[in-house]
């Protein structure tokens, strides 16, 4: 099935859609160069959200994020929602959709978390074919997303790396890369993380994660509460050095500021990617 | 799928045992050699979703019945009924039907007035979510139910309670819980203009109002059925308009 083309890798800044700011998002849209929403707060919504979505989608490129396909899950990929989620993105012409490289239900039964998976040939095996139908069935490009995670398998053969490159590869898909999620991820399980951004398929990553995180009992916590670490922002910078640009999103899911404080937390991630030495040629900074 | 990933089936099933509490940690991390402390994250983060969710859809229950009578409930509800839609909240819905079974069997504390609280607080989710559309005063030729209009029947006012306990802020000062019955026909619905969801115990006017616009009746024709003054039905359409329970034609909401 073809795709719609993917847009050109570039530099752009963005935020994510949420209740809390559907008052006044529509007056500060100049202020953003996009916006992510996740598609479960939306699809079958009237009311408010539905009209803040669209009449935000009519200026400014919106993104689908997506928490619930359960790329890695033991049962059938849902098809209600892959139809729910089709005719929305078809809508709003968003560019791409994203969801999580993990699975958040099993059967029958909808965790509203992210698991993750082994890092296994049959793991690969199994996500990549559930990525093509995903990503078949939208008929957008599908970006998965490395997800943060606090329990690793013994029997992994591969390291996460290994494995994301090898999924993506397989897959044909796109990657969202969070790069809250490398920091958090190489601090809880003894990983380089400059050494992971390195090793990702750079031409395949079409978005960036910017989030907060929090020291928990013995490991870090990927809480989206909190504004960025200097320690994640200085990664990101490594990482446009390193990968290159591609749209980046602060995301905040609790103790959400307003819409003031997550500009402004907006603009330290635009001052870092400012102080970033990008390859030349890179840089298609939006208009 | 299952059957084809052997390695993949036991993680799977030994997680899922955990995050559903049918296994502790220890025994189901020795299964599949994960660490039993990180396991038992996941599953604290799972039940903290039921938790959040029901506090969130159900706030004025749970400051009412407290953490003490709340949380069985939570876990109750986690054990009977787990999740299944993607849409988080459309999980809470049943939560009622526990809330009516724990009022009739006088368990956890759970009184009529709760479950008719938690009836409230629910409608005013799905209205504020409708999927319906109201029109325009520009699309209407007649006096036009608001197609977000819910109507309940209360007996042990719940309204009154929200509005007391709103008015104070949501502070942790609970107003009294009303101990008469006071039969209520309540009106919850999403204001056509501001879109906030808001209820109004419905008086006779209202009542008049919902029932000729029901019927599709213009002013002169609801004034005539009713053998009342033109301007008498039109003040009711009017303060209905406002209340947003019709959708009155242009001219005559100028
Ligand atoms: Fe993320």
């Amino acid at each position: 099935m073809e795709h719609r083309a993917p847009p050109q890798k570039s530099l752009r800044f963005g935020i994510g859609l949420r209740r809390e700011h559907f008052d006044d998002i529509a007056d500060r849209l100049d202020e953003v160069d996009f916006l992510e929403f996740l598609p479960e707060n939306f699809l079958r919504f009237g009311g408010r959200p539905s009209r803040v979505l669209r009449e935000v989608a009519a200026r400014v490129d919106v993104t689908s994020h997506g928490v619930s396909l359960s790329l890695g899950g033991p049962d059938p990929l849902n098809k209600t929602y892959l139809t729910e989620l089709r005719t929305l993105l078809d809508e709003l012409d968003t560019p791409w959709f994203s969801d999580h490289l993990s699975y958040s239900s099993a059967f029958g039964v909808e965790y509203h978390d992210l698991l993750p998976l082994p890092f296994t040939a049959e793991a690969v095996d199994h996500v990549v074919s559930r990525i093509q139908f995903a990503q078949d069935f939208i008929g957008r490009p599908l970006l998965v997303e490395n997800p943060s995670y606090y329990m690793s398998y013994p029997d992994s053969e591969l390291t996460e790396a290994e494995f994301v490159n090898e999924v993506v590869s397989r897959a044909d898909c796109n990657l969202l890369l969070d790069v809250n999620n490398v920091y958090v991820n190489a601090q809880n399980h003894g990983y380089d993380a400059r050494a992971f951004i390195a090793a990702m398929p750079a031409d395949r990553v079409l978005q960036y994660h910017m989030a907060g995180h929090i020291q928990g009992d013995g490991f870090l916590v990927d809480t989206h509460s909190m504004p960025v670490r200097d320690e994640v922002m200085d990664l990101y910078r490594y990482t446009l050095e390193t990968v290159g640009p591609a749209w980046t999103l602060l995301e905040w899911d609790h103790a959400i500021p307003s819409l003031d404080g997550m500009i402004a937390e907006l603009s330290r991630i635009r001052e870092t990617a400012a102080s970033a030495h990008l390859a030349p040629g890179t840089l298609e900074v939006a208009a | 799928m299952i059957g084809s990933n052997p390695r993949l089936d036991d993680a799977f099933g030994a997680v899922h045992a955990v995050l559903r509490g049918d296994q502790v940690p220890q025994t189901a991390a020795a299964q599949v050699g994960l660490d039993p402390v990180r396991m038992a994250f996941y599953a604290d983060a799972v039940y903290s979703h039921v938790r959040e969710v029901l506090e969130k859809d159900f706030c004025a229950l749970a400051a009412v019945l407290g953490p003490s009578r709340f949380e069985p409930l939570v876990r109750e509800y986690f054990e009977i009924r787990p999740f299944d839609a993607y849409e988080l909240n459309e999980n809470a819905a049943a939560f009622r039907d526990l809330l009516a079974r724990c009022a009739s069997a006088g368990r956890h504390g759970v009184t009529d007035f709760h479950v008719e609280l938690a009836e409230v607080e629910w409608q005013e989710f799905t209205v504020y979510v409708s999927p319906e559309v109201i029109p325009e005063p520009s699309q209407v030729q007649a006096p036009t139910l608001n197609p977000t209009l819910v109507i309940l029947q209360l007996d042990h006012g719940a309204n009154d309670f929200l509005d007391e306990w709103r008015d104070g802020a949501q502070g942790d000062v609970l107003p009294p819980i009303p101990d008469q019955p006071n039969p209520t026909t309540l009106f919850v619905l999403r204001h056509p203009e501001t879109e906030n969801v808001l209820f109004v115990a419905a008086d006779e006017a209202l009542l008049f109002a919902l029932k000729a616009a029901h019927d599709g009746l213009t002013v002169s024709a609801a004034a005539e059925e009713a053998a009342l003054p033109i301007q008498t039905v039109q003040s009711i359409y009017q303060s209905a308009a406002d209340w947003g329970v019709v959708v009155l034609p242009e001219e005559k909401n100028p």
